[in-house]
């Protein structure tokens, strides 16, 4: 790799921890914006449930990016995750009890261990390996989803999952509306959010850098790279699946398609095109754009994701680092001769 | 007692032998170096004992517990760390970042998933403590990558003493270095002597003549001679190899 040289000084800061920006301005900023949506999201011409969309893609755009950004481990297949979350979710709430709490468990617990039996097998591999081994799990879990009529419904998926109130104990809430569920999702997303930014800085974000790093020196540090790979991958798979209850939520409904490779190649394009390998909030950025540029530009031709895919190459090709990269490189430049550094 | 004794080492990679029945011994609070030409099997011999790959046959003995086989993981817990030849260090995280993920307090909570470690204060004093011990006071906050090559090797040094090891195996830490470095890094190991068990594979006879207490010389797979620097000077096997004529 010979992209050293051209690492931006603010790059180069962002290797520490000390010094490192708090949260608080991004994640407020972020917040704002998503709170305040249903006073302007139709003045912009769009509508309260694309919202929706994008809190439930931006979660699992940053449980993915767990995964890929700060353990280094890529996944190909993880859409089986979010699915499975979103059909354990309506598998309990239609057959066992309609309680919201007792589903989003579900659908955590659920996915984690499925996650937990795909990393069982592949946490010795690494690279391409591991990424092939990804793609054939979430196969699999397709493929199970599609034919297991008797339980997933087949093709046609779970229909007529219900929206159930948040009970809080002293007050109960309607989620029926798009507009309650999204402040639901939002509020779910900040509780995720915050947890995976602290978990960067504590002793087991910081192993899982050195495992990304270099896995050969953390294992003669004494790491146990297995079980910190497997452990990314079940955390990574749980949240995936919290955010795919959600999904099954917005959509009062689980079918085949939110498990398809398809699915896993989406989130994958959030995460690189927002910037997923350089920041934190990438994935954030990268699910918005995406679920906007499928709308805006679905809006007008069939044939969006061949636009969508070839800007994704494009990003591939000439910034690596995503929007959040190419945002970085502007401002650097823009205030070099400002601040007469570098 | 020994503190880690390998005894009658095997091991081949396909038709090639590389060891071929290496027995070594090193004493607590010794400095030991291993000698001897290229493809000898020196760094094979590291490899095994730090648990890269397991001998084909023969027995690994580390403070009297048998360690054959064990992973590189198991075998760094139990105190044994390494320098590569080839650096081998994070290359995306600051110096300070590097020590402190090596240490035992960190890796003893390697599972907890809260808590800052930035915030502490006392892992972090003793990761400056140690990079100032090997002379890589001020460079903290640089990362890694951006180091010059003779501090890269200091901190591979410095990383594997983060582990806290009762024994530190250095493969070739002069390499590349020059006089100058060289001479900073014996006195280093001079200072380092003092705390932990070493065994040092090194190419820089005069280097490693005035600082070891035993050498053992390698040659195609098997210890051709053993003993003191004085022994070995004396020693009509190291005379006609070569080796001893230079210290």
């Amino acid at each position: 790799m010979s992209r050293a040289p051209t690492v931006l000084p603010r790059t180069i800061r962002a290797a520490g921890y000390e010094g490192r920006p708090r949260p608080a301005v991004p994640f407020a900023l972020m917040l704002i914006v998503l709170v305040t949506t249903p006073l302007w999201i139709k003045q912009v011409g769009l509508y309260q449930y694309i919202a929706v969309e994008i809190v439930i893609w931006a979660l699992f755009a940053l449980s993915y990016n767990l995964l890929l950004g700060q353990a280094g481990l890529p996944s190909f297949g993880h859409g089986a995750f979010f699915g499975v979350g979103a059909y354990a979710f309506g598998l309990v709430l239609k057959h066992i009890a309609p309680n919201l709490w007792l589903g989003l468990a579900a659908a955590l617990v659920a996915a984690a261990l499925a996650g937990g039996l795909v990393a069982a097998f592949i946490s010795h591999r690494r690279g391409i390996y591991y990424a092939l081994m990804t793609i054939a799990f979430g196969q699999v879990f397709w493929f199970i989803a599609i034919k297991w009529h008797s339980v997933t419904g087949g093709e046609d998926g779970l229909l007529g999952i219900p929206r159930p109130p948040l009970d809080l104990g002293v007050l109960e809430i309607s989620l029926a509306s798009n507009q309650a569920l999204f402040y639901f999702a939002v509020a779910l997303f900040a509780i995720v959010t915050l947890f995976l930014w602290q978990l960067q800085d504590a002793p087991f974000g910081r192993v899982m850098a050195a495992v990304k790093g270099n896995e050969e020196r953390a294992r003669y540090c004494g790491h146990a790279v297995w079980c910190i790979k497997f452990t990314s991958f079940v955390l990574s798979a749980g949240l995936a699946g919290l955010a795919g209850a959600l999904f099954a939520m917005a959509q009062n409904s689980a079918y085949p398609n939110v498990m398809s490779l398809h699915n896993s190649g989406f989130v994958v394009m959030m995460v690189l095109i927002g910037g997923g390998l350089v920041s934190f909030w990438g994935p954030v950025i990268g699910a918005a754009f995406f679920i906007l540029a499928r709308d805006l530009l679905g809006a007008t031709t069939e044939a969006w994701l061949l636009w969508y895919g070839l800007l994704f190459m494009a990003v591939v090709l000439f910034k690596p680092e995503g929007i959040v990269g190419a945002w970085r490189s502007l401002r650097d430049r823009m205030l070099r001769p400002v601040s007469g550094g570098g | 007692m020994a503190l880690l004794e390998a005894r009658q080492l095997h091991r081949r990679f396909g038709r090639q032998i590389v060891l071929d029945g290496v027995s070594l011994s090193f004493e607590a609070g010794t400095l030991s170096g291993l000698i001897g030409p290229n493809g000898a099997g020196k760094t094979t011999c590291f490899n095994v004992l730090t648990g890269r790959y397991p001998p084909d046959r023969g027995r690994v003995i580390f403070d009297g517990v048998d360690i054959t086989g064990e992973s590189p993981g198991a075998i760094a817990r139990r105190g044994i760390a390494r320098s590569f030849q080839l650096m081998n260090l994070f290359d995306a995280m600051t110096v300070v970042d590097n020590v402190i993920v090596a240490m035992p307090p960190l890796r003893q909570r390697a599972f907890r998933p809260f808590g800052a470690v930035r915030k502490d204060s006392e892992l972090h004093a003793r990761a400056e403590q140690l990079l100032a011990d090997v002379g890589l006071r001020g460079k903290e906050r640089a990362p890694a990558r951006d180091l010059a090559y003779g501090d890269r090797r200091r901190l591979e040094i410095a990383v594997a003493l983060a582990a806290e090891p009762r024994l530190l195996f250095l493969d070739e830490p002069t390499a590349g270095m020059g006089a100058e470095g060289a001479r900073q890094l014996a006195a280093l190991i001079g200072r380092l002597r003092e705390r932990v068990t070493i065994v040092i594979i090194e190419h820089d006879m005069p280097f490693l003549f005035a600082l070891a207490d035993r050498i053992s010389v390698i040659q195609w797979g098997q210890v051709i001679a053993e003993g003191t620097p004085a022994e070995l000077r004396a020693d009509p096997w190291v005379a006609r190899s070569n080796l001893g004529a230079i210290a």
